[in-house]
């Protein structure tokens, strides 16, 4: 009950935050629409529209259609449930012009949407609910509880689904919350959040599996097998998506709190995690202190854990932060042969990034493990939910409270192969001494018979309680190798040092197909949990097509920095008695810095401290006039050295700046303002957030 | 040439700084402004989080009507929580930034009970359950709404099935409660709650005034409830015993 009044204080302390009134009002602006800067073009969004077209479905301006759930019904007509609790069926005959009618209201935020005999299922924040109309006059009559289960009141607690199986069963998911103590970290507070729970066609509930932390997509793939993805922050290095079986646990360790429990399927507890690795609970009678990646350590990759305790699965498939996205959400099978190449694989969308990656999956020594692509980016909101439709795939969207590259607060579109072969990797294959890569038309041999055109680097990340990791352990993979099929199609790489249970970069660098194209996406990332059994490649008799080379690339070096450098000096400089303004910069939800503007004068000393009091990690970077989403767009292309760089660019539009911090974080910086007046930009470039947050940095006059 | 850069550099800046204004309190207007659900034409039955009396309601629903008397109700326990007259519910908190808010209005709400609606006791003056007690005997199934939108709540405690269906009364000045209970069994040792608080008192036939609370209640029909102390507060209890259905109907005038 304490921790209820906690709840209860803290909900009352955020109604006493919202009547702060119009300074925070002022505050709440997001700044960017204002900047004189155009949005670029997205670094693959032209190639990629070429072969997949994105078209939107115009929403009425009443209707405040943030999806949460989404299905396309049989007759054709969508079902999208809203943040807002709302469901909506959606005739779409003709897409410019929808027809939108009401079917229920007054819901607890659903995030998810099935259809199965005659009705709607869906989850509310506290159960699952079945919408029947009766009556036939195309609105619920019946809003039946199938199954309702705990929740303790925090904003976090979403929950998710169903997802149902063959069997009919289904399948539903609960967050962690985030409460006053700790704030970063998640908190199973009552029975099985954190956790996927069963529910049987007659309302039966049972705990199913722990260890999420944020699982915002449940979904089946093409064998109808149940996946689950994660994401990103508290022991959870990067997103992923998981192959779920009863028992298991997949890595944050809140929920092991009830696996104890009769009922729970789950052997593990929360005890057997932290004999492994130290959770860094704050003493007690200490003031917790925000924990950050302690950078000396080596850190402990969760697969390491894994090995003494049979109930943890290990990830299929990693989806590394920042590179390939940033909140993994919905998983939907590719079921459609009218939808270009790649049939029976997975597609997982991204709400921060507005995009969806694909995944390609085979199993190896009897586990699911596999590869992640790009697939298509420049979604108008966040992607949150997918369904087929007979000629394409819908998308609902929203980016309430956390923000997305697709700046739109909400949105629905359509996804329509053009019938064009988009030239691409369409497939990767774990081989006992390297990969097989397959391509969607024949290649170039010269290019893709070089070894040198392939680039592969392997890495894992920590399993901790820091939010996120950077990438560690990471080592250059020499391609031996290659040999090309007699078709064109497929290419075999012989690779050294293949690791187990590790993250393979593979990298393409200027291969071309046959018909001149080049690789729209020359980058996948293949979580290699297994490596097969059978016949290596026999290097030292080549073939009359294979070619050998090694290309050795320099060992990555996991040095992040934290001495001061000239742009990010972290003592007051040699001469400064004291600064002529101190700046305090914090943050709001939804990607927002706490102001959207700060003046100084030309040339005056300055300390800027940034104190990111927000639940994911920001960095403060002060950038020339009219450049944040340049350079923005340069730190996403750092790739995985990414987060040890802390997203800096090695670019003179940056004058200063922060390291990465953590949520609850706090660094502070001295400079001297630039001499020429003009208005600067504080932006921050974690990959994706450079679009909107953003704040002006103003130099006047002196 | 230099003076006309100067107004229209000017002008510009202006503009810019009004569009500025003018957005920030449509904004402003948004994040602050009550988001007041419309219940003018039909009822709206919202899921929500509430804080009642201190304690998480994680499972409540607050139920709007036309007619201006709304009311939320406990679903983890059968209860009827809350009646209030005039604006029904203030949705800004769930549904700008992240969510997870809580029911909030601004109207003056009176509180009704905190406890489960039902109970078998063995003896009457055995103690009234708590919620956790009650929970192992209790299922909401949910609710079906009429063609104006209005609920109708079920639930089962043990083998009781209940059809819990609230209405405004015609005066428009509180709310009318019609709980239908059947079973497949013979019905015994069910107790009721009417009322809880500080100081309950008969004012006329079946009318009761339950002082702390500021209310009467008026209970249908020929039953005869017991006023009982317990827990230092008084409760307004009907015994049903005996049959395989009862129907149990009051009204609740502010």
């Amino acid at each position: 009950m304490e921790n209820m009044n906690c709840v209860i204080n803290r909900t009352k302390s955020l109604m006493k935050k919202f009547a702060v009134g119009l300074v925070g009002i002022l505050m709440a602006i997001s700044y960017p629409s204002f900047s004189q800067e155009t949005t670029p073009a997205l670094t693959y969004n032209a190639q990629e529209a070429q072969y997949y077209k994105i078209s939107t479905v115009p929403i009425p301006d009443d209707i405040v259609l943030e999806v949460g759930g989404l299905v396309v019904l049989p007759n054709g007509k969508l079902a999208a449930a809203t943040r807002r609790g709302e469901v909506w069926i959606i005739d779409v005959t003709n897409i410019d012009k929808p027809v939108f009618k009401l079917f229920a209201k007054g819901l607890h935020e659903p995030l998810g949407l099935k259809f199965k005999d005659n009705a709607l299922y869906l989850s509310q924040r506290g159960e699952l609910t079945k919408l029947v109309d009766e009556d036939g006059d195309e609105k619920a009559d019946v809003y039946e509880t199938v199954a309702s289960w705990p929740v303790s009141g925090n904003y976090h607690e979403y929950s998710y689904g169903p997802v149902i199986k063959k069997d009919g069963s289904m399948y539903v998911s609960g967050n962690v919350g985030f409460y006053g103590h700790e704030w970063w970290r998640g908190y199973s507070m009552v029975p099985w959040r954190g956790w996927v729970q069963k529910v049987t066609p007659d309302g039966k509930i049972t705990p199913f599996a722990t260890g999420m932390r944020s699982p915002a997509g449940l979904g089946l793939n093409a064998e109808g097998d149940l996946f689950y993805s994660d994401n990103q922050g508290d022991w959870m290095g990067s997103g992923f998506i998981t192959y779920l079986e009863e028992g298991d646990f997949t890595g944050h360790p809140a929920g092991l709190v009830w696996a104890d429990r009769p009922e729970s399927p789950v052997r593990l507890s929360d005890k057997d995690i932290y004999s492994r690795v130290d959770p860094r609970f704050a003493k007690p009678g200490e003031k917790p202190e925000k924990i950050e990646d302690d950078t000396t350590e080596k850190g402990t990759p969760f697969f390491k854990v894994a090995e003494d305790f049979p109930a943890i699965k290990i990830p299929s498939v990693w989806i590394p932060h920042y590179v390939m996205g940033v909140s993994t959400s919905d998983i939907i099978a590719i079921t459609k042969e009218n939808f270009g190449p790649f049939t029976g694989q997975v597609l997982v969308g991204d709400q921060g990034q507005s995009k969806i990656n694909r995944v390609f999956l085979e199993k190896v020594k009897g586990e699911y493990q596999g590869a992640v692509f790009p697939f298509r980016e420049g979604f108008s909101s966040g992607v949150m939910r997918l369904d087929w439709a007979k000629d394409g795939l819908f998308i609902g969207m929203t980016n309430r409270g956390w923000g997305s590259t697709g700046s739109e607060p909400y949105g629905l579109q359509k996804l329509k192969w053009t019938g064009k072969v988009p030239f691409e990797i369409k497939a990767v294959r774990a081989q006992p001494d390297g990969f097989e890569l397959e391509f969607t038309m024949p290649v170039n041999k010269a290019t893709a018979g070089n070894p040198a055109s392939y680039q592969v680097t392997s890495f894992i990340y920590k399993y901790h309680p820091v939010y996120g990791s950077p990438p560690i352990n990471d080592e250059s993979c020499a391609v031996r190798a290659v040999v090309v099929s007699e078709d064109g199609l497929k290419a075999r790489i012989v690779v050294d040092n293949l690791r187990e249970k590790y993250i393979h970069e593979i990298r393409l660098n200027d291969v071309i197909s046959d018909s001149q194209l080049p690789l729209i996406h020359p980058v996948t990332y293949y979580t290699l949990n297994n490596i097969p059994e059978g016949q290596k490649l026999e290097t030292a008799h080549m073939g009359h097509n294979m070619n050998q080379g090694v290309v050795e690339t320099s060992k990555g070096k996991n040095q992040k920095s934290k001495a001061s450098s000239a742009k990010r000096v972290t003592s007051l400089p040699k001469g400064w008695s004291k600064p002529d303004a101190e700046i305090k910069i914090g943050t709001k939800p939804g990607l927002k810095y706490d102001v959207t503007k700060v003046e100084v004068k030309a040339g005056s000393k300055v300390k800027l401290t940034f104190n990111n009091n927000d639940d994911m990690p920001h960095n403060c970077v002060i950038v020339m006039p009219g450049t944040a989403i340049e350079v923005g767009n340069l730190a996403i292309n750092l790739g995985i050295k990414g987060t040890e760089m802390n997203h800096i660019p090695n670019s003179d539009k940056v004058l200063y700046h922060t390291n990465l911090l953590g949520p609850g974080s706090k660094e502070s910086i001295y400079f001297t303002a630039p001499t020429t007046p003009g208005d600067y930009t504080i932006v921050c470039t974690v990959p994706g957030h450079a679009y909107v947050m953003q704040s002006t940095f103003k130099v006047l006059p002196k | 040439m230099k003076i006309k850069n100067y107004v229209i550099g000017h002008l510009s800046r202006w503009s810019l700084f009004c569009l500025l204004i003018s957005i920030t309190f449509q904004i402003s207007a948004q994040e602050r402004k009550p988001m007041l659900l419309d219940v003018k034409n039909e009822a709206y039955v919202l899921r929500c989080f509430a804080s009642h009396n201190d304690k998480v309601k994680s499972h409540a629903v607050a139920v709007g009507d036309p007619t201006n008397i709304h009311y939320l109700f406990d679903s983890d326990n059968g209860t009827l929580l809350k009646v209030w007259k005039g604006e029904f519910v203030d949705v800004a908190p769930m549904w700008i930034n992240r969510g997870g808010g809580f029911f909030k209005t601004s109207a003056e709400t009176k509180d009704i009970s905190d406890v489960p609606v039902f109970a078998m006791l063995s003896d009457k003056n055995a103690i009234w359950p708590d919620s956790a007690t009650f929970a192992k005997s209790y299922k909401f199934k949910g609710y079906k709404v009429d063609k104006t939108g209005r609920p109708t709540f079920s639930y089962s405690v043990n083998d009781l099935k209940v059809e819990d269906k609230m209405l405004p009364t015609e005066a428009k000045d509180g709310l009318s409660r019609e709980l239908s209970i059947t079973s497949d069994n013979e019905i015994s040792n069910l107790y009721v709650l009417l009322a809880e608080g500080k100081d309950i008192k008969k004012s006329s036939k079946n009318t009761y005034t339950v002082a702390g609370k500021n209310y009467t209640l008026k209970l249908e029909g020929k039953a005869k409830p017991i006023i009982r102390e317990s827990n230092g507060r008084e409760e307004l209890l009907l015994l049903v015993d005996g049959g395989k259905q009862a129907n149990v109907k009051y009204t609740i005038s502010l």
